[in-house]
Formats: structure tokens, C-alpha cells, sequence
């Protein structure tokens, strides 16, 4: 899907793009933080693409199945249950109002145990968010720890302001 | 429509933040008045849960919650998922939000206190938005029903 066009740009969403993909990134937390996995596919286009970036290899998830393994695999394991994914700081980069959007954005995720909550990974997402029908799904999106990318990122900054979709 | 119109969105928004600002300065006046003057407030942190009805009631328990626990709290509030009121009630939204408590125990060190989520009804009021009901949960229990081992 190649949503580049002459119109494609950097600059501040239209409020309505704004709210969709921040009821996009709610759908998404919501869903995996309680293990409905249905809800997780339905925040990715059908060949969406989930990346696990790490310095030493990263893993991608690419299509229905891929994305469900991953939700599925993660989910099981003993130590997920009590996690919440908070988002937050979302850096918008290029895009065209009404169809796609790129960002950046902060992720925080807490794991509540007993009487105690914790802070268990701390990093970035990198978004690719398209209009999907009424609402807004991701084409790509990559994560990443920050102690992971933190020197990386220094080092090579993501350009939002030059990046256009389908070039990932 | 399974979402609301951005302004009515920015206006939830700003009504979940305002109510943590109110909370979070010690001001539970502004807090209740967060509430429809027949709204309700239903804590199930505690056992037996605890529910507040009208805004006296919900004033009381947020300042019974200052002389129970620090001053020092800041109520971070996220993630808003938006579906129909449960009784299709008209200019009304069901809004789920994450919320984690930071404990700010001394100018040089914070810690997380608690993490749950708020299960609202809101509904506009006039110009403006308010809460009708809240529902003050952890994160454990049925919303955890999913995994295959839920904790107890």
C-alpha cells in the first residue's frame, strides 16, 4: 500500500485525526492489556505489521496470523497479567489528513501485583497509522525498550518530518 | 457511532483531568462538582466497595481519602476507550481510562501506589460535560478474565 502522494506533508493533525488515533492507541492497550485478542487484530489493517526492535535483531509480525501469535505468546506468559500500557508525548510527523500519519510516542507499562505496582519496560513507539473504514488502525508499528534505543537514537534521530509511509 | 465528536472527546478529556487536578490539590469541592449533583461514586478498592451518591456524599469520601492516605499523590489518567452509554441514553458515553497513582514520598523520590481504571458514565450537562457514575477499580479481577490464569 503506497500512501504517498504530492499531498503528503508534515504538520499538526486535524482534531479529528487527532482523537481517532488517540482512540486508537487506547483500543490497542486496552485490548492487549486484557487479553482480547480480536480487539488487537482489529487495531491493524489486515496486513499490518508489528516490529519488536531490539539492537540485537528485531522480530516482526506481519499479517492476521503473525499478529495474533505474537498477542497470543505474550499474553501467556505468567509474568504478563496486571501489565497496563500508558502512551503518551506522541511527536506527529508526516502525513495527509484523513488517510495516514506518522509518530512517534512514549510508552509506559506498569505491572499491578498484589499491593504493589511497578514499572516494567519503559521505551517508544513508531507508528504508521492509516484511516481504515470509520476508524484509524496501524499499517506499522514498531517498539522498542529506551534503554535499548536511547544511544541509537542519539546518534541516528528518526526524521518524522521527512519519513513517508510505505518506505519502512 | 462507537466514539464521540473531537470536541465532545477534548471536553472528556479535559473533564478526567480536571477532576484529577481537583483530587490531586486537595480541593474536593471541585472534584464532586466533576459530578452530576446525583452522580455516583463507587470505590471498589475498598471491601466492603463503597459508594457515594450525590455530591455531599462524594465530597465527604474524597476528603475522608485526605486524612487517610498522603496529600503527596498525583493521579495520572490515560488511555480513554470510549463506548455507548449502557442504556443508549442520549448526549451520554461509557468512558474506561487507566489510572496509576504516583506517590511522591519526598522531593527526591517517587514510587508507583496504585494502578486500576475508572469506569465512567459521562454525560453533557448544559455546555459542559460531567460524570453520572464512576466506578473506581484495580486492575485485577474481571477485567483480567481473559488470561487463562487470572490472579486471584
Amino acid at each position: 500500500m503506497d500512501l504517498t502522494s504530492e499531498h503528503d506533508h508534515a504538520a499538526s493533525p486535524p482534531l479529528d485525526d487527532r482523537t481517532g488515533i488517540l482512540e486508537l492507541f487506547a483500543r490497542y492497550a486496552w485490548a492487549l492489556d486484557t487479553a482480547d485478542f480480536d480487539a488487537f487484530l482489529g487495531t491493524f489493517v489486515p496486513d499490518g505489521v508489528l516490529v519488536q526492535v531490539r539492537a540485537d535483531g528485531s522480530n516482526t509480525f506481519a499479517g492476521a496470523a503473525r499478529l495474533r501469535k505474537f498477542a497470543t505468546g505474550l499474553c501467556g506468559a505468567s509474568w504478563f497479567p496486571g501489565r497496563q500500557h500508558h502512551v503518551g508525548n506522541i511527536v506527529f510527523g508526516a502525513g495527509r489528513p484523513g488517510v495516514w500519519w506518522e509518530l512517534c510516542a512514549y510508552v509506559l507499562v506498569t505491572q499491578a501485583r498484589q499491593a504493589s505496582v511497578t514499572v516494567e519496560f519503559s521505551g517508544y513507539y513508531h507508528d504508521e497509522c492509516v484511516k481504515h473504514g470509520s476508524t484509524w488502525a496501524f499499517r506499522l508499528r514498531r517498539y522498542q525498550a529506551w534503554a535499548d534505543a536511547a544511544r541509537t537514537l542519539v546518534r541516528a534521530p528518526i526524521d518524522l518530518a521527512s519519513h513517508r509511509a510505505g518506505s519502512a | 457511532m462507537t466514539r464521540p465528536p473531537s470536541e465532545d472527546h477534548c471536553a472528556i478529556v479535559d473533564l478526567l483531568a480536571r477532576g484529577a487536578w481537583a483530587l490531586d490539590t486537595g480541593d474536593a469541592g471541585d472534584y464532586a462538582r466533576c459530578f452530576l449533583p446525583a452522580g455516583e461514586l463507587v470505590d471498589f478498592r475498598r471491601r466492603p466497595v463503597e459508594t457515594a451518591r450525590g455530591i455531599t456524599a462524594i465530597r465527604a469520601l474524597a476528603e475522608r481519602w485526605y486524612a487517610e492516605t498522603s496529600l503527596r499523590r498525583q493521579h495520572h489518567i490515560g488511555q480513554l476507550a470510549f463506548a455507548p452509554d449502557p442504556l443508549d441514553r442520549g448526549d451520554h458515553w461509557r468512558v474506561r481510562a487507566y489510572v496509576f497513582l504516583v506517590e511522591c514520598l519526598s522531593p527526591a523520590g517517587c514510587a508507583l501506589g496504585w494502578a486500576g481504571y475508572y469506569d465512567d458514565v459521562v454525560c453533557r450537562n448544559g455546555e459542559g460535560w460531567l460524570v453520572r457514575t464512576r466506578e473506581v477499580r484495580p486492575w485485577e479481577g474481571a477485567v483480567l478474565a481473559n488470561f487463562e490464569d487470572p490472579r486471584g
